[in-house]
């Protein structure tokens, strides 16, 4: 499962790197580093979202794990919970 | 608030600095040597006075600032020609805002008559009527709609608020996230987030400059709707957002007839449903960015882009630093001594290791001189103004001319030396020029010219304020001394010696008071000022072509090239710019008056010869004449005494320590220096010495018994 | 966790008021003296946020907005504009250039702070 790294600023256009690295995963099982994020902005977390929503609708594992406490506090105020960045694959 | 304080200080001396720049731009435009650069440089001086103006709350300096900075913006997008009458009036409003700033600085209230008729004429030019009303919606409209729902009652009633929010993209554009607004919204309170997620599309399909998330947030307060409405203040344009309150019964018409305030720009609405109009839209704005920007570059050379980097330093800090390295050259002095003592001097390394030091410190109190430094302009510019009101006030026509005014000196002299530049230039306008018919007869120009000019001239700075008017009427200067009792009917004088007796205390050769003078000041107040900054003094006059005033002065306060003598057991310090010669005294020069009088007869003149360690009581009696050595000394007014001391040491640099604070003013001494040898050695002040002489000896007298 | 500031303005006395106002509120602040000198010390400053004055000699506040939004690192940093003026022409055309915000001199210490708070999501 490959690991990728979330950058400290996850913001616009760090998010449309990181959608355009995760296009080249789509159908692999894939878990997100979120510890070093230090800024979350909105769209970042839209594009996590989004990368949910396709890994769900293709069936495959997907999970965001370790999210640093600002991450987290982006996730909450947005009115999110961190357990929606899950895929489970039943096997 | 010390820390308003100190930055409100700063901001005067920023203003002092703006006003020059204005009052530099506002002269070129005037003289046609000024193009769009300097309107621009010129109106950017206003509007950065009124922007640091606002910061501290000085609404009279806002208020004309902003109407000045109108004017300025109609002539910098040239609807406006800088008529002679505009600029009249330009050069009034810089001035007035000189006064605004004074009275900013000394918390005065602003001649409220004089700043209401400015701005009406400043508004005539304008020519709209109705700019006070749109400034005053401008002062207004920036205070955040507040709507106090607090009941009268008292106690804190808690608020409900539904507020429903979807950004546009544009919202993310402009740097804005709603991270931070719904942060800012639970802060005020409880809140309940709901997160509209459902457009959120696959990752394939997804893209990051649309928006596909709204939010429904619930906020239970005790903040009125002002503080929500303050959160989305900068997103209003960019996102709907609904506000409504509910389960709170309010007696606000604003919820009444609106259960669901709409906050939100029509405007952006109108142009997004447009999107041609839209794309005109912002094609203008685009146009006037490039040529906002075109302008602003060409402003490149010559324009505040060249600005040295710089930082502000207190003074009390260069003046620590000035006086430690006085230190370093006292220390380096004695350094030199006991190496001498040592009987080191013949070895080289150690001579040339000392001259490094000795080298060095001469650079670094050299490199301190020159922080200190500052260019005349300062003072120069100010003239200007006083010219002009000098000129209205006499109903002459006067140009002022300044030349050199990048000559620096050292900063307390910039200061010290407004004053009397200022009074010698209303004197040269009041009376050394000419009145209008008065000059047509004699064939001049109307317009007079004031010339200010500065060099420096070996060593020392030379300031000079001439005038082409009709010079000294010595007639009618040495009658008025003679009424005045200042000099005996008859007395023999030259013609630069009834010039100098302009600066004699007591004489006024103003026969009628005049709106400039009357001010109780006389040109002996000058020659005092400038005496006390290590300056002097001359006066040249040709009749109907004018008079110059030179000044000249040092280039620091804090170090003295001096001569240093002995007096007995003493060593005293002879500032060099006093002696005229030095030499051995031989029976054939000298003269005896009475018992105890001496006099030197050198260049056809008799001088006193003062024995100063009788003056200063180092000894009684006075010296055999044979044994020492004579200096002769000069002052402004041209008058001489020889000095006899008992030898010369040498010549050097003392650094100037001031006896007033800790000692009060000595008769005969300016100051003191320390030496090499850690002696303490006081530095004459030959002026007063040379008056003391000349009140023992009738001069005059002397001069005709050494004919007769 | 200190956010960084970068103030530009080409009035030592704002820069002064400015920076002494964020420093007191645990601000780091990083000041700039025009568009161009705030442009070239973007990645010294490493700015969460930026302060802004409009009128600048060499390059403007819009143009200064403009440069920083078409960078890529700090494309989405919160750009405030500090101005004396607050009319909807203007506003406009702040955020156009893409500025987040606006405060209106003379400004409190307090709102000042929290404006800027508020844009941070602090």
């Amino acid at each position: 499962m490959p690991d990728i790294q979330l950058p400290e600023i996850l913001d616009q256009r760090a998010a449309q790197k990181v959608a355009t690295l995760l296009i080249e995963e789509i159908g692999k099982p894939i878990k997100l580093d979120a510890s070093a994020i230090t800024r979350l902005g909105t769209i970042g977390v839209e594009m996590l979202l989004a990368a949910q929503r396709q890994w769900q609708s293709d069936g495959v594992a997907f999970e965001v794990c370790d999210w640093s406490a600002n991450a987290e506090k982006a996730i909450a105020t947005l009115g999110l919970s961190t357990t929606q960045f899950q895929v489970e694959v039943q096997s | 608030m010390s820390d308003m304080d100190e930055f409100l200080e700063m901001f005067f001396v920023e203003c002092d600095e703006l006003l020059e720049a204005l009052s530099t731009g506002l002269r070129a435009m005037d003289s046609a040597t000024g193009d769009v650069e300097t309107v621009h440089s010129v109106f950017r001086a206003v509007h950065s006075m009124k922007g640091a103006a606002a910061a501290f709350g000085l609404s009279d300096l806002v208020t004309f600032a902003h109407r000045f900075e109108t004017v300025l913006d109609e002539l910098r997008s040239e609807k406006l020609d800088a008529t002679q009458s505009v600029m009249v009036t330009l050069h009034r409003s810089s001035d007035f805002l000189s006064d605004l700033v004074t009275a900013a600085r000394q918390s005065e209230c602003a001649d409220q008559a004089r700043l209401k008729e400015l701005l009406n004429e400043l508004d005539d030019i304008i020519g709209h009527e109705d700019v006070s009303t749109e400034d005053e919606d401008e002062g207004i409209e920036f205070v955040p709609l507040t709507l106090d729902l607090t009941p009268l009652d008292g106690g804190t009633p808690l608020n409900t608020f539904q507020i429903i929010f979807s950004p546009d993209a544009e919202l993310y554009r402009s740097g804005n996230d709603p991270v931070a607004l719904l942060f800012s919204l639970q802060q005020l309170g409880e809140t309940e987030v709901t997160i509209d997620h459902a457009l959120v599309p696959l990752l394939r399909d997804w893209r990051a400059e649309e928006t596909y998330l709204s939010w429904k947030v619930t906020l239970i307060t005790d903040e009125p709707v002002g503080k929500v409405n303050e959160i989305f203040e900068f997103v209003a344009d960019c996102a709907a957002i609904e506000i409504s309150s509910f389960e709170q019964p309010i007696q606000n018409d604003f919820f009444e007839k609106n259960p669901v305030a709409t906050v939100g720009s029509q405007e952006q609405k109108e142009l997004a449903n447009n999107p041609q109009n839209a794309e005109e839209h912002k094609s203008v704005e685009l146009d006037e960015n490039k040529s906002e920007k075109a302008a602003k570059t060409s402003n490149g050379p010559g324009g505040n882009a060249n600005a040295a980097a710089s930082i502000r330093v207190s003074l009390e800090r260069v003046d620590k630093l000035m006086n430690m390295i006085g230190e370093l050259v006292i220390k380096e002095a004695m350094l030199y001594q006991v190496i001498e003592t040592a009987g080191l001097t013949n070895q080289p390394d150690v001579v040339s290791a000392l001259d490094g030091i000795r080298q060095l410190a001469g650079d670094i109190q050299e490199s301190v001189m020159s922080i200190r430094a500052q260019p005349l302009k300062l003072v120069f510019q100010r003239m200007h103004r006083i010219v002009r009101e000098a000129a209205d006030a006499t109903g002459k026509k006067v140009r002022l001319d300044t030349i050199g005014e990048n000559t620096e000196v050292d900063k307390t002299m910039i200061e010290r030396l407004i004053d009397p530049l200022t009074h010698m230039i209303r004197n040269s306008v009041d009376h050394g020029l000419e009145d209008a018919v008065t000059r047509q007869r004699r064939g001049k120009a109307l317009e007079g010219t004031i010339t200010l000019s500065a060099a420096h001239r070996s060593g020392r700075v030379l300031i000079e304020v001439s005038d082409d008017g009709g010079g000294i009427d010595r007639e009618r200067v040495r009658k008025i001394a003679e009424d005045r009792g200042l000099i005996a009917p008859g007395t023999q004088l030259s013609s630069s010696e009834i010039d100098s007796l302009l600066f004699l205390p007591g004489f006024s050769s103003k026969e009628q008071v005049s709106a400039l003078s009357g001010r109780g000041v006389g040109l002996d107040v000058v020659r005092r000022e400038i005496m006390s900054l290590g300056g002097r003094v001359m006066i040249q006059s040709t009749e109907n072509k004018g008079t110059k005033f030179s000044i000249t002065l040092p280039l620091t306060l804090a170090v003295l090239e001096g001569m240093l003598i002995q007096l007995g057991d003493q060593s005293m310090v002879l500032p060099i710019t006093a002696v005229q010669e030095t030499l051995r005294p031989s029976s054939s020069c000298l003269h005896y008056v009475g018992k105890t009088g001496k006099l030197l007869l050198n260049r056809g003149e008799l001088i006193p010869i003062v024995d100063i360690a009788c003056t200063f009581g180092i000894r009684d009696e006075p010296a055999p004449l044979e044994d020492g050595v004579l200096i002769v000394i000069e002052n402004d007014s041209h008058r001489r005494a020889a000095l006899f001391v008992d030898a010369i040491f040498d010549q050097r640099q003392v650094v100037i320590k001031s006896l007033e604070e800790n000692y009060g003013k000595i008769p005969g001494v300016s100051a003191a220096t320390i030496l090499g040898d850690g002696n303490i050695a006081l530095i004459i002040d030959p002026e007063e010495i040379i008056f003391a002489s000349g009140m023992e000896h009738a001069r005059n007298n002397l001069k005709i018994a050494a004919y007769g | 966790m200190t956010a960084r500031i970068l103030a530009v303005d080409d009035s030592p006395t704002i820069r002064g008021l400015v920076s002494s106002v964020l420093r007191r509120a645990g601000f780091e602040v990083y000041l700039a003296g025009d568009g161009v000198e705030g442009v070239g010390s973007l990645s010294d400053a490493d700015p969460a946020l930026i302060i802004t004055d409009i009128n600048m000699p060499r390059m403007d506040g819009f143009g200064l907005i403009e440069a920083v939004r078409a960078t890529g690192e700090y494309s989405s940093v919160p750009i405030l504009v500090l101005t004396t003026e607050s009319s909807p022409e203007l506003k406009a055309r702040a955020r156009n250039a893409g500025a987040t915000g606006w405060i209106v001199k003379p400004f409190e210490d307090k709102h000042f702070v929290s404006v800027i708070n508020r844009v941070l999501g602090r």
